[in-house]
């Protein structure tokens, strides 16, 4: 099934065609006094305005034409054909905005500008979570942060609910039983709740999701974003575009939100005649047109998340200086030692020695920890870092923290650390925090043959990251790169081999822990990464020709996101025959209305 | 691409009138006889309901009429649309609606000329003089006549209107905004149909109306006594 339409033209053989005028209503009354001088449409960045020129003998505004007073431009159609009627059909709605007068000259001119209903949605704030509480209970949290999947993590109610007269699905009050926002979800909750109802004619569930799909966001903040800025930011990650329509219908809200997929306009026709044949207004809709064509550039996206993090066992060495050991039991216990402080890091300190301070003497010299083996690439400094919760994870989905192990005959059997211990925030480390060592570990400190190992995550020095390019790449053409941060959104954590819960999953035993139902947080996003990175290359991708097109009369058909087509018979400007690589989309539409001309803004854009 | 209704209608109803007047059914709808294509006339009484599916006449393709079969009636008072569609010489058939006629026959058989186009923007306001303004504009698109003037009709207040006496002539001077102020009335609600009329009298029967509420005095301002703290 299709909703297109075919609609054929028949050809006009008359060259005159009659001035068109349009009428303004302000109120829904017709107001004799204002010309309509312009309409301009524009998509995302833009939209829709209307400039209106006051004419009257009195010079003096009316009551009615005042700020924020509805206006609606009606052109005539015969709605009787083929017999002769008269017909308004709405072709813009929207807003008093401003109005400007000038004094020159000239005299007085008075001008009265409107706008759709973006500026609207440019007055309304984002903040705030409408949260969906226990036994479907909502409640609005102003302080909230207004975060959908924040860091990657699901907190949309796990149903949808009627609030305010819509079905909309709102924060869930506990992220356990959350599941993932997708962008339609998003964006009829920013519509729905923000928007008072019945303002603008909102999509349907389906339909809006029909074209959105169920593509999830990714740590979308609109927090303190005006609501305009917000749903560009959300279609924006989408691949979505919208605009502002009046609509036609006479009842409800009188303008409509339209998302359309990027690329996916109708087709028209701009057509020129070749040199040397008559002239026909049915063949012929440029008059003219100016081209600029941008030398070739090929822009490289690489897109970065987060750092990755990877989980392993790591052999801890020790952190005090050596002459300080002894064998007096009570010198080491705050409790009994006074001045115990003069050294708190004898057998109590145990690190990782990832900056290599612990090479030299005093400290008992061992090597610098090489994360190789952990990270998979020699690309890190040797900087401080520090340990963070294991990735593997008991059987209700909770981290396993920091997995403390001791050996007493030096690594020849491993039990866990029962005793109290601190995770170092400087550095990667512990420190034995209970008041006195116990025995065991006491008498292997003195036999030399203490060890202790921790298993626990480690930021790496790399980021997720993806690259896609919108062109030929090592060729003649240059090639620009651009940095994509894609925020916290994107994430890998990864259970190394070298962990010791590496074997949890396969259902072993170790140090007498039943592993049965254990698993790992492990994430990689890497595929969403680079879907997010090639619809920010789609959207940003560089105009290769930028023209200007003015047709021969005024033109009311044309739509921002209609894809110009040339008649395999007349010339082909726009290269939509003599290049298939790339398509040319209209991006604004201004109708002038003293020229009787229609000004387009056509770029020629690569496919991506 | 879907197939001409004619390929279906031949093929599996036989020879039927469409068939006939097409030239199909000669072939028993296998072949489409008409090579160097047709043009096709329709019929109904909206545009909405013409009939694609019952041909009304056919003739050449070059032709620059067509004559209607006989038992086409036309009885007085009756309006009828009719469409012309061109065929190829495969037997595609254009699916235009560019060239239609309105025929209206009036009350002694004639063909009658509709009266100029209704008004546009038709409006009723309280001025703040306590006149009611009547505004309006006209545009003469496709227009079936020349309008002379424009009439006002009223209901002075009693809900009916009377469409013999307008309250008000106004003479047609091109296409601009016209005006016109009634005295003011006493409380009620007030209707006005505008209608333009040709010289010959002719006017488009339009029945839309402006409303217009009419109170004794205005709805005072709110006096602020005082502001006070809860």
């Amino acid at each position: 099934m299709t909703n297109r339409m075919d609609l054929y033209q028949p050809e006009s053989k008359e060259l005159a065609i009659p001035a068109c005028g349009a009428f303004v209503f302000v109120e829904g009354r017709l107001c004799p006094y204002l010309e309509v001088v312009e309409i301009t449409q524009q998509g995302m960045g833009g939209f829709g305005s209307a400039r209106m020129a006051w004419h009257s003998d009195s010079g003096k505004l009316p009551d009615e034409i005042e700020i924020s007073k509805s206006v609606v431009i009606k052109w005539i159609y015969n709605n009787l054909y083929p017999a002769g009627g008269a017909e308004g059909i709405v072709i813009f709605a929207g807003e008093i905005e401003r109005i400007e007068t000038k004094l020159g000259p000239d005299g007085e001119t008075i001008e009265v500008v409107a706008r759709d209903f973006s500026a609207t949605l440019e007055r309304i704030t984002v903040f705030g979570r409408w949260i969906c509480d226990i036994n479907e209970r909502m409640v609005f949290i102003e302080g909230e942060r207004t975060i959908f999947n924040e860091s990657g993590q699901p907190n949309a109610s796990s149903e949808p609910v009627e609030h305010n007269g819509n079905s909309v699905r709102l924060f869930a009050a506990n992220t356990s039983q959350a599941r993932l926002w997708d962008c339609a979800d998003v964006i009829r909750y920013l519509l729905c709740e923000y928007l008072p109802a019945g303002q603008l004619f909102v999509p349907e569930d389906d339909r809006l999701r029909a074209i959105a799909g169920d593509e999830s966001v990714r740590d979308l903040n609109v927090t303190g974003m005006s609501l305009l800025d917000a749903l560009e930011k959300c279609c924006g990650q989408a691949g979505l575009e919208f605009r502002f329509v009046p609509r036609l219908s006479e009842s409800g809200p009188s303008q409509g939100i339209v998302f359309c997929r990027k690329g996916s306009g109708r087709g028209v026709e701009l057509n020129l005649q070749q040199q040397g044949g008559r002239l026909s207004v049915s063949k012929t809709n440029i008059w003219k047109a100016t081209s600029k064509r941008e030398s070739p550039l090929t822009h490289r996206y690489v897109g970065q998340g987060d750092y990755k993090v990877f989980e392993a066992t790591f052999d801890l060495v020790k952190g005090w200086h050596w002459q300080d050991e002894d064998v007096d039991y009570e010198k080491f216990s705050p409790s009994t030692n006074p001045e115990f402080h003069k050294v708190r890091d004898v057998w109590r300190k145990w690190c990782l020695n990832e900056t290599g301070e612990y090479t030299s003497p005093p400290f008992v010299e061992t090597p610098a920890h090489d994360f190789t083996y952990v990270f998979g690439t020699d690309k890190f400094a040797h900087r401080r870092r520090r340990f963070w919760p294991a990735i593997s994870c008991d059987s209700q989905g909770r981290s396993l923290g920091y997995f403390l192990e001791v050996s007493y005959d030096d690594g020849d059997h491993w039990w866990q650390y029962m005793h109290a211990f601190d995770n170092l925030l400087d550095e990667c480390g512990i420190w034995l925090a209970s008041d006195k060592l116990d025995i065991d570990t006491w008498i292997a400190a003195l036999k030399g043959v203490l060890r202790f190992r921790l298993t626990a995550s480690v930021v790496s020095d790399e980021r997720l990251s993806c690259t896609v390019a919108d062109g030929p790449v090592g060729g003649i053409v240059p090639v620009v790169e651009r940095i994509v941060n894609a925020g916290g959104g994107f994430k890998f954590r990864k259970v190394t081999g070298k962990s010791i819960f590496t074997g949890f999953r396969s259902g072993l035993v170790v140090d007498q822990i039943d592993t049965a139902g254990f698993g790992a947080d492990e994430t990689d996003d890497s595929a969403a990464l680079m879907q997010f990175v090639r619809r920010r290359a789609q959207a940003d991708a560089a105009a290769i020709e930028t023209f200007d097109v003015q047709t021969p009369y005024l033109a009311v058909g044309f739509e921002v996101g209609d894809i110009v087509k040339t008649n395999p018979e007349d010339k082909d400007i726009f290269s939509a025959r003599s290049d298939n690589r790339s398509t040319s989309v209209i991006e604004k539409v201004r109708m002038d209305f003293r020229k009787q001309s229609t000004q387009l803004k056509v770029v020629r854009k690569r496919k991506t | 691409m879907m197939e001409p209704a004619w390929l279906k209608e031949a093929l599996f109803a036989g020879q039927t009138a469409n068939g006939f007047k097409l030239g199909t059914a000669l072939a028993l709808g296998w072949f489409w006889s008409r090579v160097n294509g047709c043009r096709i006339a329709y019929r109904g009484v909206s545009m909405e309901t013409i009939d694609f599916n019952d041909v009304l006449a056919v003739a050449e393709a070059d032709a620059s009429e067509i004559v209607l079969p006989d038992y086409v009636s036309y009885e007085p008072g009756r309006t009828c649309f009719y469409a012309v569609r061109c065929a190829n010489r495969c037997g595609r058939i254009e699916r235009t609606l560019a060239s239609a006629v309105k025929v209206s026959i009036g009350d002694e058989g004639e063909i009658r000329i509709g009266g100029p186009n209704g008004v546009f923007g038709l409006a009723a306001v309280m001025q703040r003089n306590g006149k009611v303004e009547v505004v309006w504009t006209y545009s003469p698109l496709e227009q079936e006549s020349n309008p002379f003037e424009v009439r006002v009709y009223g209901d002075e207040g009693t809900g009916g209107i009377n469409y013999q006496e307008p309250i008000a002539i106004v003479p047609y001077k091109g296409r601009k905004f016209y005006r016109c102020e009634r005295e003011r009335p006493v409380n009620g609600r007030y209707r006005f149909v505008v209608r333009a009329a040709d010289a010959e009298g002719n006017e488009r029967e339009s029945m839309r109306q402006a409303v217009v509420e009419v109170l004794d005095k205005s709805v005072e301002a709110i006096e602020i006594v005082g502001v006070g703290q809860m």
